[in-house]
């Protein structure tokens, strides 16, 4: 080592030993972590769910199939807001999407300052979406819900890219979602 | 070729005695009760001289020693999480063993930074941090396929490794000896800062305090060292 470290740039070397011995052992399955994705599936809703009001002009036109064992193993430290936003398309009352949105928000202020940042900006996002546009908006429709698909695409992703969340964050936009409060123009203007 | 910030993915603390504690040697039924409960772990391991407690795919492990006690921890959301559980638990193992002395306190941290590509961080690095790389290349006459850098520095009490390189998530697992995360990113820039500080008779009252300043320092040096790195690489 220290004939390589005498003078000069720095010298690449091989893979970078862990130099203490007193690090645990390997553990004899290293793989055991479970699938990198969830399974993320647009299609009709359950019949189950309890409906306040229809959205667009389908009954709902999110569904967000999580398959149970997949998120069981798949231990991603944003399983609770994959849960919060499986059980959006159940209900959609208001008070379901402000309750996934702060499960949303707790998720993202844990993670920001993990590697899952960039995951988390787009749980900030996504949570906004939610708290800022209400389920009876006249605006959200199935391609709405296509656009918040994409956002739980890429959050299932272990590493999302710039030019990838823009394109998201535009996506929602288009597609009706707010992401600040709205401004009533017509009671701004009496 | 995207490089986001760096985070921490792995702390580790180590407190080294001056002289073996022989008393833990009839007290490991003692000492594991102690850290089941202070710590709410139950994967124990006892070999003669210690008692070590892990979660169940050994992310973070505590351990009382007769010559150390030391902490890992790889499942922290942020590194502030990793320094209080760290030290919650040096003053209930400093507590309970009552060493005479602490001579060493070993910082160590691992930080990564998710990068879009494996290959264009390599590439870039080398032509970043190497002069003539090309030279280099032509000499070896076989294409580039991986890259690491170590330096080691050592002045007075303290001494310091930094090792860094392009990385894949399978690499790391590997370095670390942790199962795969499924939400580790694919491709990163990996950054270890490993510090050791001599204490030459460091009471037990003072190792904590001590230890903190230590990992302050340790961290100003991952985060500056990471700063170069991110700004030689921009």
């Amino acid at each position: 080592m220290t004939p390589l470290l005498a003078e000069k740039p720095p010298e690449p070397v091989e893979k970078l030993p862990l130099p203490p011995s007193h690090v645990a052992e390997p553990l004899s399955d290293p793989s055991a972590g479970g699938s990198r994705t969830l399974k993320l599936q647009l299609g009709q809703a359950s019949d189950s769910r309890e409906t306040d009001e229809p959205v667009g002009d389908s009954a709902d036109p999110l569904r967000i199939e999580l398959d149970r064992e997949d998120a069981s193993k798949h231990e991603s430290r944003l399983r609770p807001s994959f849960e919060a936003l499986a059980n959006i398309q159940l209900t959609h009352s208001a008070a379901d999407w402000l309750e996934a949105a702060a499960v949303l928000k707790s998720d993202a202020l844990r993670l920001r300052n993990s590697h899952l940042a960039r995951h988390a900006d787009l749980l900030l996002a996504i949570a906004d979406a939610l708290t800022f546009t209400g389920p009876k908006d006249t605006l959200i429709n199935e391609q709405s819900f296509s656009a918040l698909q994409q956002g739980l695409s890429l959050l299932s992703e272990p590493f999302v890219g710039e030019p990838a969340e823009e394109e998201f964050l535009i996506n929602l936009l288009k597609t009706g979602w707010h992401l600040a409060p709205t401004v009533d123009s017509q009671a701004l203007a009496e | 070729m995207e490089l986001q910030d760096f985070a921490t993915r792995e702390l580790y603390s180590r407190l080294g005695f001056n002289q073996p504690v022989l008393s833990i040697l009839d007290r490991q039924g003692e000492t594991m009760q102690l850290m089941h409960e202070a710590l709410d772990l139950t994967n124990f391991t006892v070999p003669p001289t210690a008692v070590e407690v892990a979660d169940e795919q050994n992310r973070d492990q505590f351990r009382i020693g007769r010559h150390q006690i030391f902490s890992r921890l790889t499942t922290a959301d942020d590194l502030e999480d990793a320094v209080n559980r760290i030290e919650a638990f040096f003053n209930v193992a400093l507590g309970h063993l009552d060493p005479p002395h602490i001579d060493s306190i070993n910082v160590r941290s691992c930080d990564i930074a998710p990068a879009e590509s494996f290959e264009g961080l390599r590439d870039r690095m080398n032509e970043s941090l190497i002069n003539d790389f090309s030279g280099l290349k032509n000499a070896m006459s076989i294409a580039s396929s991986d890259a690491g850098w170590v330096q080691e520095f050592d002045e007075g009490d303290i001494s310091g490794r930094v090792q860094f390189g392009p990385m894949r998530s399978e690499e790391l697992a590997d370095l670390l000896q942790v199962p795969e995360r499924t939400d580790d990113p694919p491709n990163m820039l990996f950054l270890l800062v490993n510090t050791n500080v001599i204490t030459p008779n460091l009471s037990t009252a003072d190792a904590v305090e001590r230890w903190q300043s230590a990992t302050e320092r340790q961290r100003g040096i991952a985060n500056r060292v990471g700063g170069w790195l991110k700004d030689r690489l921009a």
